[in-house]
């Protein structure tokens, strides 16, 4: 099982497997409403023409290279949800961290994902790192979270 | 337990734990004096230009109060149909109790109500009030009890409640904790 971050993968190539073609690199990630998995890499473009990898095209996650199952899998943004991740409207690091019961803890710094399956495992803040366990939503506003202890 | 006055609630994000987004910014906290029971609050749209919002957000609708956010479960907390909300809209036998003077049982008067306290966490309801006393800069806080009456404008504190009046809000949390049963069943 292999864990990064996605500071250390920000503008790793990303490259269709069957023409060996670069088809651009990691810009940011569409993310589940829970922020718990990786839906869609953003690859290339902005705002509307931004070009996203859904995560069932990646077929291997690299140290080097993000191999994409092939040069016709990424696609225009469908979606609104979609919209709001690659516009940086709803986007882990820099969002502010809010426990359920309504304290604020800070901002994401990070996050650790399992290259694999495209899992968050855990979100580092500055406070120190939260296990995926916890995270119960991810908005424009908010990463919101469980306590770790009663409040 | 962790307390808050309710003028610090005002302005507070209203956040959903379903997804993350401020649907909501706290406006005013409604209250009802006669009960000692807080009803809900108005609210305001969020962002810069915006105005006051229809739709309101019953005590019962909240998950959680903290000091940075109001939290609801989903954003239908705040529907115009939500659970509570008719008693938020129709004030009628609700009393204002901000300005009341609280006399002890011994006939001491022990000055004017100028805030609610409410406790945060889950479940949150009103827990006392802070009361500032004529020619001092400090104020106090005093426990709520379902004994505790109120007329138009005085509120008597019960012999009972007298131990648990404190100077701070922390020390009153403590306090509050360790009196609060009797406090539940009339506050709620």
């Amino acid at each position: 099982m292999t864990i990064e971050l996605f500071s250390h993968v920000n503008g790793r190539r990303v490259v269709a497997t069957d023409t060996a073609e670069s088809i651009g690199s990691v810009k940011g990630f569409v993310l589940d409403p829970a922020g718990r998995t990786i839906e869609a890499i953003h690859i290339d473009g902005h705002g509307k023409r931004a070009i996203v990898l859904p995560w069932s095209s990646v077929s291997s996650f690299g140290a080097d290279a993000v191999m994409a199952s092939s040069s016709d899998d990424p696609a225009t943004i469908s979606d609104d949800h979609q919209k709001s991740a690659v516009k940086g409207d709803v986007t882990m690091i820099g969002t502010r961290v809010l426990t359920t019961g309504g304290v604020d803890i800070g901002v994401v710094a990070d996050v650790e994902f399992e290259t694999e399956s495209g899992t968050v495992t855990r979100v580092v803040t500055g406070q120190g790192p939260l296990e995926a366990d916890r995270l119960r939503s991810l908005g424009s506003y908010a990463l919101v979270v469980e306590p770790l202890v009663t409040e | 337990m962790n307390l808050v006055r309710a003028r610090d609630v005002m302005g507070l994000p209203v956040v959903s734990v379903a997804s993350g987004e401020d649907v909501a910014e706290v406006r005013d906290v409604v209250y009802d004096g006669e009960a000692h029971r807080l009803i809900g609050f108005t609210l305001n749209k969020r962002g810069r230009f915006a105005g006051r919002l229809k739709a309101v957000l019953a005590a019962g609708s909240v998950s959680a109060i903290g000091p940075d956010a109001v939290m609801v479960d989903a954003e239908s907390a705040i529907d115009d149909d939500a659970a509570g909300d008719a008693d938020l809209r129709d004030l009628g036998t609700a009393r204002p109790v901000l300005g009341n003077r609280v006399l002890s049982a011994d006939g001491s008067d022990l000055g004017e109500v100028v805030s609610v306290i409410l406790s945060t966490g889950d479940a949150p309801c009103a827990v006392g009030y802070e009361v500032k006393t004529e020619g001092r800069s400090d104020t106090s806080f005093v426990p709520i009890s379902a004994q505790m009456a109120l007329s138009g404008d005085n509120l008597v504190l019960p012999v009972e409640a007298t131990d648990f009046v404190r100077n701070d809000l922390a020390g009153f949390g403590a306090a509050i904790a360790s009196y609060r049963s009797p406090v539940l069943e009339g506050g709620q």
